[in-house]
């Protein structure tokens, strides 16, 4: 399913949660980024970043070193409002529109539109 | 008595209904038709002005004399509205004089206005740039020959002396003035450095034409008291118009140099030992430098911080071990900061050696943007950058100028030293500076002769042929001095430290100077010598104002006539040159506070130098209550009341005593208006207001994330923040409600 949206997309966004285990497949997402059509754009988006926790902190520096240019300039926070929103069946936005997950959604949205631009038709991204 | 002689009047004019105005108004033109009986007035029927006064003010008959005007002014709330009409009456009559008086002001300086306005458009026709380079293409051959450009300032300076001593009677002097005017009115709307230049010379012309009138025909005294006050004054003046041509010269061409790109390799670019001293500053203020020193960008890893202890203290010990940095102590204090400076070079062998005050907390980038001449002028033996300060000084908390007004350091940082730096003059201020270990060290070190080794320290190094730079991008932040009295003991520091020099080691004299730098430096030093002429000013009218005395021998007119261009000239001058570093009454109003106490030191260091010793400045203390500190305004207080009294007088004068002499007894009266004005601002400083936080809050807007302690996190925009605090904005529509109030959170910053 996955490798079918990635054949037909414009615009490939990989979503990455910011935790060891990421850092160790980077080798196994190259490959898959390698199968892509030259024409295909494509960016890393990062999920769960929580400068709290050192851990997080860490790993995050070392996914921005290993991705560099290729991250969107917005990245997904850690937040509480995410799981509360489900529970309710609402968008986080449409929840606590000041949630700081609903600014950095929007944030993604806006990037994603803004590089889809308003020729595109027809097929849509994958995310 | 008023009631008896209204009803004898009514009487007597037959008034039908005195109760009414218009009935009064109509019996004084027409007289009762002959015949009419006439009829006798009661007192009932004529009303008591002072009695319908009474009821509107509310006071009783036998009341007191004063309750009157006091009831007319202030009243119980219940009788206000009764009593309200002749406060309103009062207010209306002034507020329409004072309508008038404005139109009619307007109405006279409308030719003014107009001619202003033909000005500016005639100044926007002028394509100054293309002029500038039609004159430069032909006059470039004559300004090559050799010699040629001392003639041309030789030449220039015989036609200035023609302009400054050609005597004009009162019509030609209005000419000058106006011509004058209109020629800077122009110039001032022109860009470029050029114009400035121009203005700064119409300035110093008129300046002069008033010194030489004023030397030459105003000094014609017939008792010695005279004399003596008269060339008192005499000299106060000479001292500023000395001020007014050194700082012209000295601020004519700020250089505005920019930060060099390092060159070579990173392994190859100097080492730089970094000199913290500190000696009773608590560990709260030492502690943000010390980590900022740390945090600086450069190659050789770790950079080699000192703290340079003269309290000996273990808590700092400890400190230093604790994050790694270098700690030095000495057995004694001798020579102060200076002292504790030498002291360290000695334990060091960096090439650069850069100096922070102790609570001075650079940037990550200072040693990258500074080091760059360094590496292009191997003479270069001094680099300065500003000193910027993210608290308000006492002037500035006190009077509520913060961030609005420059204050006094945006003049020397953002023009004099850059000022300074065209003429290869930059001064050593002691603190965010880097020097060259080798020319220091050729020197004896940092200077102990006088209690500013700053500024001594760099006129050494100029007198070796060493050059020096200016950088003005505040690459450091520090506190101002929390407390008015505490301000006013730096400066008096200071002003003694550049009276030592100026006695022991004077820049007019001695090798190795230009003609430029010995200005810079006088300049610099000459300048905290304006206590006493300051003083003299504040007091000079009153030789006149209470005993009579005539201190300038000329008409009043005249002096206006030949005061007012001096005046006009400088200001239009100041405004375009320095506009945007000073501001000319509050620059006054600082003058006036420091003038009393930097008086006594800077005379005191002129008779012996050695008289004094170094005080530390104390920073980062709290002002927990509003005070006034009386102490440090006593001298204003009594000034204050000397310069009311000589109004008192000066009315007394304007009135009875010397109707003769109107315009002289104005001239004195508005002169003392403006003293007590500046006065009043001064004693304004010495009251000391509330300060909120210890921690200096610094302003910015930053994406920020608060954790609330259940997980959620919400945007917000940081407003501030300090070592100890900050500042967060939500968005607007967010419900306050909900946030916990005594929770622990957490903030992210970008």
């Amino acid at each position: 399913m996955a490798q079918q949206a990635l054949l037909c997309a414009d615009l490939v966004v990989l979503v990455l949660d910011v935790s060891p285990r990421a850092v160790h497949v980077h080798a196994t997402w190259q490959s898959w980024i390698g199968r892509l059509q030259p024409t295909q754009r494509w960016a890393v988006a990062l999920n769960g970043v929580d400068p709290r926790s050192a851990i997080r902190r860490g790993t995050l520096a070392r996914l921005r070193a290993q991705w560099g240019e290729r991250l969107l300039p917005y990245a997904l926070h850690q937040d509480e409002h995410v799981p509360q929103a489900q529970e309710r069946a609402l968008c986080v936005h449409q929840n606590m529109p000041q949630a700081q997950a609903a600014h950095d959604l929007q944030g993604i949205a806006a990037w994603v539109s803004e590089a889809l631009g308003p020729a595109t038709t027809g097929r849509q991204g994958a995310l | 008595m008023l009631h008896a002689a209204l009803i004898w009047l009514a009487e007597a004019w037959q008034v039908r209904e005195p109760a009414r105005w218009s009935s009064w108004l109509w019996s004084a033109f027409v007289k009762p038709a002959p015949g009419t009986h006439a009829r006798a007035m009661k007192s009932e029927h004529v009303p008591d002005p002072v009695a319908g006064l009474a009821h509107m003010l509310g006071v009783a008959r036998a009341a007191p004399w004063w309750h009157w005007p006091w009831r007319a002014l202030v009243l119980p709330m219940a009788q206000r509205p009764r009593g309200w009409p002749v406060l309103a009456l009062l207010g209306r009559g002034a507020s329409t004089l004072w309508s008038l008086a404005g139109a009619l002001l307007w109405a006279v300086l409308w030719p003014l206005r107009m001619l202003m306005r033909a000005l500016d458009r005639l100044a926007e026709r002028l394509d100054a740039p293309a002029i500038g380079a039609r004159v430069d293409h032909a006059l470039a051959p004559l300004l090559h020959l050799p010699g040629m450009r001392w003639c041309i300032l030789a030449g220039g300076l015989l036609a200035a002396l023609v302009v400054m001593t050609t005597p004009f009677n009162w019509l030609g002097q209005f000419a000058f003035l106006l011509l004058a005017w209109m020629l800077s009115m122009i110039l001032r709307r022109l860009p470029g450095r050029f114009p400035a230049l121009a203005l700064a010379t119409i300035s110093l012309t008129a300046m002069g034409r008033y010194a030489w009138w004023r030397m030459t025909t105003t000094l014609e005294f017939d008792t010695w008291t005279q004399a003596l006050l008269g060339y008192g004054l005499l000299a106060a003046e000479a001292y500023t118009w000395l001020i007014v041509v050194l700082g012209f010269i000295q601020t004519a061409w700020p250089l505005k140099r920019q930060p060099a790109p390092l060159q070579g390799d990173p392994s190859h670019w100097p080492t730089v030992d970094i000199f913290i001293p500190t000696y009773n500053e608590p560990l709260s203020v030492v502690r943000p430098t010390v980590l900022a020193a740390l945090a600086m960008d450069w190659p050789h890893e770790p950079l080699n911080v000192y703290i340079l202890d003269d309290g000996r203290r273990d808590e700092f010990r400890a400190f230093a071990k604790e994050v790694g940095v270098h700690y030095i102590t000495r057995p004694d204090n001798r020579h102060a900061k200076a002292g504790n400076l030498n002291h360290a070079l000695q334990q060091t062998d960096g090439e650069l050696v850069a100096i922070f005050d102790c609570d001075h907390v650079p940037t990550r980038a200072f040693l990258k943007t500074s080091v760059g001449w360094f590496q292009r002028d191997p003479r270069c033996a001094m680099l300065q950058t500003p000193h910027h300060f993210f608290s308000p000084d006492p002037f500035e908390r006190n009077l509520g100028t913060f961030r609005r007004i420059p204050n006094e350091g945006a003049l020397f940082y953002g023009l004099v030293q850059d000022g300074n730096d065209f003429w290869n003059a930059t001064f050593f201020c002691g603190s965010c500076a880097i020097i060259r270990r080798a020319p220091l060290m050729e020197i004896g070190g940092i200077a102990v002769e006088t209690v500013t080794e700053d500024a001594h320290t760099a006129l050494k190094l100029h007198r070796r042929g060493y050059t020096t730079a200016y950088i003005n991008e505040a690459q450091a932040a520090g506190l101002a001095t929390e407390s008015l009295s505490a301000h006013v003991s730096q400066r008096m520091r200071w002003a003694r430290g550049m009276a030592q020099i100026f006695r022991t080691d004077n820049p007019f004299l001695g090798r190795g100077l230009t003609l430029w730098q010995r200005i810079c430096y006088g300049n610099a030093m000459l300048h905290f010598f304006f206590g006493l002429p300051r003083l003299v000013f504040l007091t000079a009218p009153m030789a006149y104002l209470f005993f009579h005395i005539y201190i300038i021998h000329a008409h009043a007119a005249l002096l206006a006539l030949y005061v007012l261009p001096y005046i006009l000239q400088s200001s239009i001058a100041n405004a375009h040159l320095q506009g945007k570093f000073r501001h000319t009454f509050w620059a006054e109003v600082y003058e006036t506070v420091l003038a009393w106490y930097i008086a006594l030191p800077t005379t005191l260091a002129m008779i012996n130098p050695k008289v004094g010793k170094f005080n530390v400045t104390a920073k980062g203390g709290l002002i927990e209550r509003s005070y006034f500190d009386w102490p440090t305004a006593l001298p204003y207080t009594a000034l204050v009341i000397l310069n009311l009294a000589a109004l008192a007088f000066g009315a007394v004068r304007l009135f009875w005593w010397n109707t003769d002499e109107t315009a002289t007894v104005l001239l004195n009266l508005v002169w003392t208006g403006y003293s007590v004005l500046m006065l009043g601002a001064a004693m304004g400083v010495a009251a000391e207001s509330r300060q909120v936080r210890r921690m200096h809050r610094v302003a910015v807007r930053l994406p920020a994330v608060l954790y609330l302690q259940d997980g959620r996190a919400l945007h917000a925009t940081c407003t501030d923040y300090s070592m100890t605090g900050l500042g967060l904005e939500l968005a607007a529509d967010q419900d306050w409600q909900e946030l916990p109030v005594g929770e622990p959170v957490h903030v992210g910053l970008w």
